[in-house]
């Protein structure tokens, strides 16, 4: 290949040499002379056979110029200028063109809004589109209602246990007490006697039963209906008395079962806490109540540490968790005292004894126990019997027992949230407290589904977490 | 951005016409499409679990802290441009998902992760693609206004086979509006085999200002050294022979090299003109959110990585300070940028302007961008050294992490996120999917429409916005994954002659892609390398996808 013209095109010299134009295999294209002393690009050495020739131009000896000469070497005569069609090239300024002629208005400002309604009808639909397929992707079935579960961070947790809910019994009080846990939002776990003596059977008290439910629909989560015995009589002295310990295994799983059966005709949904009378139970029980797919026993921290043997306020021992009571309301030493003064005292009236009677702790006592556990990042556990709120002075102790422990940060919940949390994650324990998952009972449904659908082996399983997934990734 | 000056005594009907004229110089239009766009976010944030926009938002302070850092390392403290740089963000980025699984912000599994990293990306890529384009718009298209004295250019144009083509581009560039004795075309006829030359010959023999070089045939980059021989203009103008230039576009491209010596090439605006498929159509609505845009945006930091071939200018002493054009890889516009850039100058983009010729089929499209991707691959490659040398600044800092995960983990996620799809699919939950398939494009619907507004383009390319959510996007996925695969798989290759990677790479005749010597017919016989595609009259690397997510 050559491109050597004869005249220099810059200076018209006729004095011009051949000059090798060469390509080394680094791409550094450069005449031939150049690569003498080795390649500029690639400081290398060049040999022959790495070198590519490009062409052969003309080196012009006087301006020193490159010459090539490539249509006059090629052709005699210039050829004739191609003719050159454009294409039509899309415009810029006006992106109307698109429009057939006829729909695009003549003036200035009806283009603008014409623009305008374009791109807010351009607006519309997308977010028409956003906004609509939002329920679609909000409704999915793992959803439970209620909100997302978010992790909080607490210094110690607090659960109350309001014990003795039974039949006929002063339902005015018992009112009063839900009322202060419903106002301060706190919830709250009954200890329900499904047949007080043998003489009171749950299911006779229509009324109670109906408010208990009402209960459960209003508040979702906030009322744990937990079974408390059967008949709450003292059968044995297990530990002082007992209606379970030292009950042979039958024995037991027929109380059970048969308050069991009470309950359920009673409430929605029983809980899976068992909370036995007079705080005291024995191995056997814990074993029937596992059997009976129980996961939580709450005594009392007096007879637990005695039992078990054990310092922690809550553990784990035969597949249940154990959560005894830590702090009760009641006075009970000075109430016992208080009885035998009176025995002594007058023999005749003592079984007339009244329940308001029994006296309470004063709130300092309260709110330096809870004070205690708190900094301890313990978890406190109250028990009351709100039989014994029977005047506005009592019920008010209450409500600033509560308000005294709102204004730290300890997370609520009943028994069963504690303690299913802990086993399903979704309450742990932290170096410097305790962090929940809540609401805590959306959590835990929420969980059991997960593990429900975990065991089911069938696709159907797979798909439901599947659809969680999907939902995590947009967002949900 | 308002020149209106207030006298001291405004009448009232003169206050009330200049709060008109305040309030018309703001783009209405503009800002109800951003904040519309951001309407799709605000409900996806208003759905969200908490723990995932924890997340989230952690994430993007630890990017903000990022980019914060490396602004303040970059043009304050050099000193410290060591400190975490590249290696400390991954170090960053993976203790950040450490922490979010620890803090059961995060599921510990891969799906999870890329579940995350979709969302998040889609907030940063879309959330920052539209606020640049609305702020741009707002502001004005560009800092660089052409005005006189206008330098000496030569503008080259590289030419195989471009029979029919190569006359309208010198059409186009001496109808164009630049000052006769300051421009001068010299066309560059690599070997053509048609009558290409005799067509470039005819505009030299009319014309003063053009001229013909021909060499044996070497593929495009020799072609461009070759012409760099030839050229005597203080600025260097490239323009891939079948490309339309717009009449203002040299004036424009000029314009940032007088403003600033630190530039030392300056991009171009790429428009597609043959909008009659729905293949091309796509690709006007990639450019016009995706690539665009991208570019302005990297454009703050004089960072754009690509200038493209079909039309892009360079300093001539800087062209000659990297040797100009290397052989190595499929994609010399991506690679002399970073030459570029690496050599320390500052690229550019101006509002220039070329009308470029679109792959039409599917087929084609493929081809060409087989070949850009596994160009990008082995540029990138290539040029591994700028991810960790933190000397490179903004390059190093800002451009290149991005790129990385454009271009190695994008693709990837999305296949993981399709597999998934298909699967739910499967598995009967088709109304969900379509949910999240309606919702995600509605985001690309708006954001696209933004940007319509703003580059003034066609609204019907609208319609396209679902394919770029499903289809388009997936394709290009797919195409990218096999590209970083053909490119890792033949280990010599990110280093060697392109003409070698693609004999390596195409042992199907089916892929028998751009530079590819036909050497093995008849031994001795003159090798031909094609400039260019030689199928498609549109397929040159001009710009790369950047594709929004
Ligand atoms: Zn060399
Ligand atoms: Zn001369
Ligand atoms: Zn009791």
């Amino acid at each position: 290949m050559s491109s050597l013209p004869s005249t220099c095109p810059i200076c018209r010299s006729r004095t011009l040499t051949a000059e090798h134009i060469d390509e080394h295999d680094c791409g550094h294209v450069a005449p031939e002379d150049d690569f003498a002393d080795g390649c500029e690009k690639c400081n290398q050495q060049v040999s022959a056979d790495e070198l590519t020739r490009l062409q052969t131009v003309g080196r012009c000896l006087e301006c020193d110029s490159l010459a090539t000469d490539d249509f006059d070497l090629n052709l005699d005569v210039a050829p004739p200028l191609p003719t050159v069609t454009f294409p039509t090239l899309p415009s810029r300024e006006d992106n109307l063109s698109w429009l057939p002629a006829r729909y695009v208005p003549e003036s200035r400002l009806a283009r603008q809004l014409l623009s305008s309604a374009l791109v807010v009808m351009v607006l519309l639909a997308g977010i028409t589109g956003a906004i609509s397929v939002m329920p679609m992707l909000e409704s999915e079935p793992a959803t439970v209602a209620a909100g997302e579960p978010e992790w909080e961070e607490y210094d110690s947790i607090v659960l109350f246990r309001n014990d003795d809910v039974q039949a006929w019994y002063n339902q005015d009080e018992l009112r009063d007490v839900n009322q202060v846990f419903i106002d301060e939002e706190v919830p709250v776990t009954l200890g329900i006697i499904p047949d007080t003596n043998g003489e009171a059977p749950l299911t006779d008290d229509p009324e109670l039963c109906t408010y208990l439910q009402s209960l459960e629909t209003e508040y979702p989560g906030q009322f744990e209906m937990a079974l408390h015995g059967f008949t709450h009589e003292p059968l044995t002295e297990f530990y002082g008395s007992s209606e379970f310990g030292d009950l042979p295994a039958d024995e037991q799983r027929e109380r059970l079962e048969a308050g069991e059966e009470l309950l359920d005709e009673c409430v929605h949904s029983p809980s899976s806490t068992f909370i036995p009378p007079m705080n005291t139970y024995d191995e056997t029980t814990v074993s029937v109540l596992e059997e009976a797919n129980y996961t939580t026993v709450s005594g009392g921290s007096w007879f637990t540490d005695a039992y078990y043997d054990g310092n922690e306020s809550t553990f784990e021992d035969g597949g249940l968790v154990h959560v005894p009571e830590t702090r009760a309301f009641e006075n009970w030493t000075a109430y016992e005292e208080q009885l035998l003064e009176e025995d002594e005292a007058d023999s005749d009236e003592s079984n007339e004894s009244d329940d308001t009677a029994v006296p309470f702790e004063d709130l300092e006592t309260l709110t330096d126990s809870f004070d205690e556990a708190h900094a301890a990042n313990d978890v406190h556990v109250v028990m009351f019997h709100y039989q014994y709120f029977t005047t506005d002075e009592r019920v008010e102790q209450l409500e600033l027992l509560v308000q005294h422990m709102k204004d730290e940060n300890t997370g609520f919940l009943t028994i069963e949230q504690f303690a299913l949390g802990v086993e399903m994650g979704t309450v742990e324990q932290t170096d410097d407290g305790w962090r929940v998952l809540e609401p805590a009972h959306v959590a835990i449904a929420a969980e059991q589904a997960e593990a429900a659908a975990a065991d089911r082996d069938n696709g159907d399983g797979e798909a439901e977490q599947a659809l969680a997934d999907i939902q995590q990734w947009v967002g949900r | 951005m308002n020149p209106i000056m207030i006298a001291p005594v405004v009448v009232g009907r003169d206050r009330a016409q200049f709060a008109i004229r305040r309030l018309q110089s703001v783009k209405w239009r503009s800002v109800a499409l951003f904040l519309s766009a951001l309407v799709p976010f605000w409900l996806l944030v208003d759905v969200m679990a908490p723990q995932t926009l924890y997340a989230i938002a952690l994430l993007g302070l630890l990017l903000l802290v990022y980019l914060g850092w490396s602004y303040y390392v970059v043009e304050r403290a050099p000193r410290f441009r060591a400190v975490f740089g590249t290696r400390g963000l991954a170090v960053a980025v993976t203790c950040y998902i450490g922490l979010i699984i620890w803090l059961g912000w995060l599921r510990p599994s891969l799906l999870a992760l890329v579940h995350l990293g979709a969302v998040v990306l889609i907030f940063v890529y879309y959330w920052f693609i539209a606020f640049i384009a609305f702020f741009h718009d707002q502001v004005g298209r560009s800092k660089y206004a052409p005005k006189p004295p206008y330098p000496q250019l030569t503008v080259l144009i590289p030419a195989y086979n471009e029979e029919g083509y190569v006359s309208r581009t010198i059409q186009s560039l001496l109808d164009a509006d630049y000052p006769e004795d300051a421009l001068e075309i010299v066309a560059v006829d690599d070997g053509s085999t048609d009558s290409t030359f005799a067509e470039a010959s005819a505009f030299a023999a009319a014309s003063e200002r053009v001229s013909v070089v021909s060499k044996a045939n070497g593929g495009k980059y020799s072609a461009l050294n070759y012409g760099l021989l030839f050229a005597s203009g203080a600025i260097i103008v490239t323009v891939d022979a079948d490309s339309i230039v717009d009449p203002d576009a040299l004036k424009h491209i000029v314009a940032p090299f007088a403003a600033d010596e630190d530039i030392g090439a300056v991009a171009s605006n790429v428009t597609i003109w043959n909008r009659d498929s729905l293949v091309t159509r796509c690709q006007q609505l990639e450019y016009t959110i995706g690539v665009n845009i991208y570019r302005r945006a990297l454009d703050y930091f004089g960072i754009v990585m690509v200038v493209p071939g079909c039309l892009g200018a360079y300093r001539r002493e800087v062209l000659s300070e990297v040797f100009a054009y290397d052989p190595d890889t499929l994609t010399e516009d991506f690679d002399v940028t970073m030459k570029v850039l690496r050599a320390g100058y500052r690229v550019s983009v101006s509002d220039a302007r070329v009308y470029t010729e679109a792959p039409a089929t599917w087929h084609d499209l493929y081809r060409q961008r087989l070949r850009w991707y596994r160009g990008n691959y082995m540029t990138i490659i290539k040029h591994w050294s700028v991810v960790t040398d933190s000397s490179y600044g903004y390059l190093n800092r800002i451009a290149l992490p991005f790129r990385l995960v454009e271009m190695f983990f994008l693709p990837f996620a999305s296949f993981v996120v399709l597999a998934y799809i298909a699967w739910l699919i499967a598995a009967g939950h088709v109304l969900t999917v379509f949910a999240v398939f309606v919702f995600f494009t509605s985001i690309v619907f708006l954001i696209a429409a933004l940007g319509i507004q703003i580059e003034g383009e066609d609204w019907r390319l609208l319609v396209y916005a679902p394919l770029l959510v499903v289809g388009y996007k997936q394709f290009h996925d797919a195409l990218n994954v096999k590209c970083l695969l053909d490119v890792l798989t033949a280990p010599e290759l990110g280093w060697t002659r392109a003409a070698r990677i693609e004999q390596v790479v195409s042992g199907r005749p089916d892929v028998g892609v751009i530079p590819e010597p036909e050497a093995g017919e008849t031994i001795g016989a003159e090798t031909e390398t094609k400039t260019k595609n030689e199928t498609n009259p549109g397929t040159d690397p001009d710009a790369h996808n950047h594709g929004g997510d």
